[in-house]
């Protein structure tokens, strides 16, 4: 696929350097013709990616992960919305929704809706949609104020809730 | 996405909800309240860094604990040792933020507008040719593996452009051509692969060709409903990418809105290779309507705050 005009900034992941090649592509792209925003700062190295390559490659009985430890430590267990309100859509399981090897401009217009709930969220596979995020940053802190609680920032070079 | 990958763990999610009060904040939006952008650059005069980070601070603007040591029972324990005048509720006054003083950095949402969430995700064929959902995720270069789930983004309609799908007088098969401005938007900006990162998008001159159709299917005295198809050929004339769309759309007629908008676009070839296994991935987008009284679905397109030319090239205006 030829490359859309990919943003110059490193700014969706929180341990990978886009420059322009978040993902990896079968054809080579343009040069990108707009002007990315400035003076943005480059997101730091936290291990985290390796971290997560670690965990791969972990056995089943480590356990040495504290309880909750800011690391991601793969759900093996059954969904169990925390908020079920926030839950996204319904919770069939997701089968596959195309049955023969076909191009996709030949499928059905059934068919092709068929993939809707095949690649929407499935219930539990986004457990930070479970957590109810405030964006206002001034309702945040009134209500930590009130609550006496502190405020959990979660900030991105993106869209930590959409698209990131 | 790898951001995300912290939140894989349920207790730490529970731990969150239950002792902290979550705040997201995408640090390429400003605010424009003047007490907001005060209160960002307090914490940053004391090491908050806002790039992709995670941190605790309090409601006055006392940064407790960063990510470096990734562990919340830490950043809870140092929350504990702070005097109570920090800690007991409602003692904490916050002071007013000021007046509202419009951003360009700020976009918000088109008035009466009709806003649709938008998933990215990377589909695989198995041994069968059916498209599946992996489990896992690569990201990018770096090859990270994380567990999947789709990207998002949002699809803005201004009140002109979603008034502009609505037939006057529809009858069963009336076919309605949905308008160049809006299908434009939906190629250029969201048939794009977000699935693994950011996405980008596609130049005017990318589009190569395409529509999107409406065809009115059933109509009541309630409802209007349509069933959508269309088709967009994107990218460099000699190696295009196809994509075939296919969708139902359906109208409240006492309401006067839109309540159901269920589209899917399909890449007809891979659009990348995911970078663990390199397995040719094909990108499926699902289009679905902001669910009501639910604010956060209504996310800011990543076209409009990508850049400060982001909202003019998005809505047109």
């Amino acid at each position: 696929m030829q490359k859309a005009i990919r943003p110059i900034v490193a700014a969706c992941c929180l341990a990978v350097s886009i420059g322009g090649a978040g993902c990896s592509r079968t054809t080579p792209s343009e040069p990108a013709v707009v002007e990315a925003p400035k003076k943005v700062k480059q997101p730091e190295r936290t291990g985290l990616a390796a971290a997560i390559e670690a965990l791969e490659r972990e056995s089943a009985d480590d356990k040495a992960a504290p309880s909750v430890a800011i690391e991601p430590v793969p759900q093996a267990a059954a969904p169990m919305a925390l908020n079920p309100k926030a839950v996204e859509g319904p919770s069939p399981a997701v089968t596959p929704a195309v049955a023969a090897v076909r191009s996709p401009s030949v499928y059905t217009a059934d068919e092709l809706l068929g993939l809707h709930e095949v690649i929407r969220p499935r219930p539990g596979e986004a457990l930070w949609a479970e957590i109810p995020w405030i964006t206002d940053l001034w309702e945040a802190r009134k209500k930590a104020a009130a609550e006496g609680k502190p405020i959990f920032v979660w900030s991105a070079m993106a869209d930590p809730i959409g698209c990131t | 996405m790898e951001s995300r990958a912290l939140f894989f763990n349920r207790d730490v999610c529970a731990t969150i909800m239950k002792t902290c009060i979550p705040f997201a904040r995408n640090h390429l939006i400003k605010s424009s309240y003047p007490g907001d952008m005060a209160f960002l650059d307090n914490l940053a005069a004391q090491g908050a860094y806002f790039g992709n980070n995670m941190f605790l601070c309090t409601a006055g603007g006392k940064l407790v604990a960063g990510h470096q040591d990734r562990n919340l029972n830490g950043w809870l324990a140092n929350w504990s040792k702070l005097p109570m005048s920090d800690r007991q509720p409602g003692v904490a006054s916050i002071e007013d933020r000021g007046a509202r003083v419009p951003q360009v950095r700020d976009p918000q949402p088109p008035a009466d507008g009709m806003f649709v969430r938008t998933f990215m995700r990377a589909l695989d064929r198995n041994s069968q040719g059916q498209f599946v959902a992996p489990d896992k995720l690569s990201l990018g270069i770096s090859k990270t593996v994380i567990k999947a789930e789709p990207n998002r983004d949002g699809l803005w309609l201004t009140a002109d452009d979603w008034k502009s799908l609505v037939l006057a007088d529809p009858k069963v098969g009336d076919v309605h051509q949905v308008p160049a401005a809006i299908r434009q938007r939906i190629f250029r900006f969201h048939l794009v692969d977000g699935a693994c990162c950011l996405p980008g998008f596609w130049q005017p001159k990318q589009v190569q060709g395409g529509s999107i159709q409406m065809t009115v299917t059933e109509v009541t005295p309630a409802d209007v409903s349509m069933k959508i198809d269309g088709w967009a050929k994107l990218g460099a004339k000699d190696a295009p990418t196809e994509f075939t769309l296919a969708g139902a759309a359906g109208y409240d007629r006492a309401s006067n809105k839109f309540n159901r908008f269920d589209v899917v676009a399909l890449s007809a070839t891979p659009c990348h290779k995911d970078t663990a296994s390199g397995r040719p991935m094909y990108l499926g987008i699902a289009f679905q309507l902001a669910r009501p009284n639910v604010p956060l679905d209504i996310r800011t397109p990543f076209r409009i705050w990508y850049d400060d030319y982001g909202q003019r090239d998005y809505l047109g205006n």
